[in-house]
């Protein structure tokens, strides 16, 4: 990380590490508010008590998704010989509650097992979220090898996305779809391209609307860092 | 006798808010003992040896729960842990640390330097006073300490 990359990664940690206290302030008052005197409220001040918290709640899982992402970028990476066939597979049952992941054999790599398990597991349970309401749900694990680096896939017949969006998929807290189609704070492909990027790889993304995405992640062969 | 004099629990947190809510978990969580809010190591140290703000407190009586933050000014939570574990008189004190870092090298250090446990806030106030009353239902009704 060069300098001014690595003084606004320390700012980031500060300031989010920093806006904690007042946040959960704001969650634990509001909590306490509501025990002791969500009697004397009417449904309408209890409705708007009730956004309060949640939105403080939500304030803090943002702050913990820019910490998580800041740790990451200051993790030192170990690197070591990673079985992906069998990663995956793990990865797959944890994620997917039936056997809807078929997954290709591998070729092995190398990098941090925790962080690349990350990487898994962010990409199959996107995809597990696009394809809920699919009927006959797909979602395909496989990889193709080229000169200096290897590139895994993660294919699924869901929901999809509208190409014009591709650049803000891998931003953090950018969504591409409401929350009722896919629930959650916008963070785990952020996660996915910055531990990629801490392994000298690349990610991108492919999709079109209502049919179906392939998010791809390139890792160097022989990485080291 | 006042928390003043010789408290239960001596609380070490430097935020105000912070502090409130710990105590309202102990009542919450039905401990009406004495607590006595210091706001860092500087005031929880003067308080224990009757020094500074504190000075002719009589500091035969110690608490019998120290719960620590660790990020603090002037004295951190880990100078107030080696302090408080090279004093002779104040080693067998029981100590917990109670902050809002999850970090391993801050568990690891103040593992290190003695402390009798490390628990990380919860964010969720019901969560936080179940966590509270259970730390105080420990340390002060079951454990026992050289007398």
């Amino acid at each position: 990380m060069n300098g001014a990359a690595a003084e606004l990664d320390r700012l980031t940690y500060a300031v989010s590490h920093d806006l904690r206290a007042p946040v959960r302030a704001v969650i634990g008052y509001a909590a306490v508010f509501d025990e002791d005197y969500s009697a004397q409220l009417d449904d309408e001040g209890r409705r708007l008590l009730a956004i309060i918290s949640r939105e403080a709640q939500r304030t803090m899982s943002m702050i913990d998704a820019l910490l998580d992402l800041s740790r990451i970028g200051r993790h030192v990476t170990a690197d070591k010989p990673l079985d992906m066939t069998s990663m995956v597979r793990a990865v797959a049952i944890e994620v997917a509650s039936e056997p809807l992941v078929t997954v290709d054999v591998l070729p092995a790599s190398s990098g941090d097992p925790d962080l690349i398990r990350r990487v898994w597991s962010n990409l199959l349970a996107n995809a597990v979220t696009a394809t809920k309401s699919q009927p006959a749900a797909r979602i395909r694990v496989w990889a193709t090898q080229e000169s200096d680096r290897i590139v895994y896939h993660v294919g699924d017949n869901g929901i999809g996305f509208d190409m014009s969006g591709v650049d803000r998929l891998f931003a953090v807290f950018q969504k591409l779809h409401h929350d009722r189609e896919f629930p959650g704070l916008g963070s785990g492909l952020a996660v996915v391209k910055q531990i990629v990027s801490r392994h000298g790889g690349a990610v991108w993304a492919e999709g079109r609307v209502e049919d179906g995405a392939t998010f791809s992640f390139a890792l160097p062969i022989g990485h080291a860092q | 006798m006042t928390a003043q004099d010789g408290p239960d629990i001596l609380l070490i947190e430097d935020n105000r808010s912070d502090a409130d809510l710990t105590t309202r978990a102990l009542v919450k969580g039905g401990f009406n003992e004495r607590v006595l809010w210091v706001q860092d190591g500087v005031e929880a140290l003067d308080f224990l040896r009757g020094t500074g703000d504190y000075q002719g407190r009589d500091t035969r009586r110690l608490p019998k729960l120290v719960l620590l933050d660790l990020k603090m000014p002037r004295l951190d939570g880990f100078d107030v842990l080696r302090a408080l574990k090279a004093d002779e008189r104040t080693r067998s004190i029981p100590i917990v640390v109670l902050t809002s870092s999850n970090q391993t090298r801050d568990v690891a250090e103040s593992y290190r330097l003695g402390a009798n446990g490390y628990v990380t806030k919860p964010i969720d106030f019901a969560k936080l006073t179940l966590t509270i009353s259970q730390i105080a239902n420990y340390w002060l009704r079951i454990n026992q300490v050289p007398k």
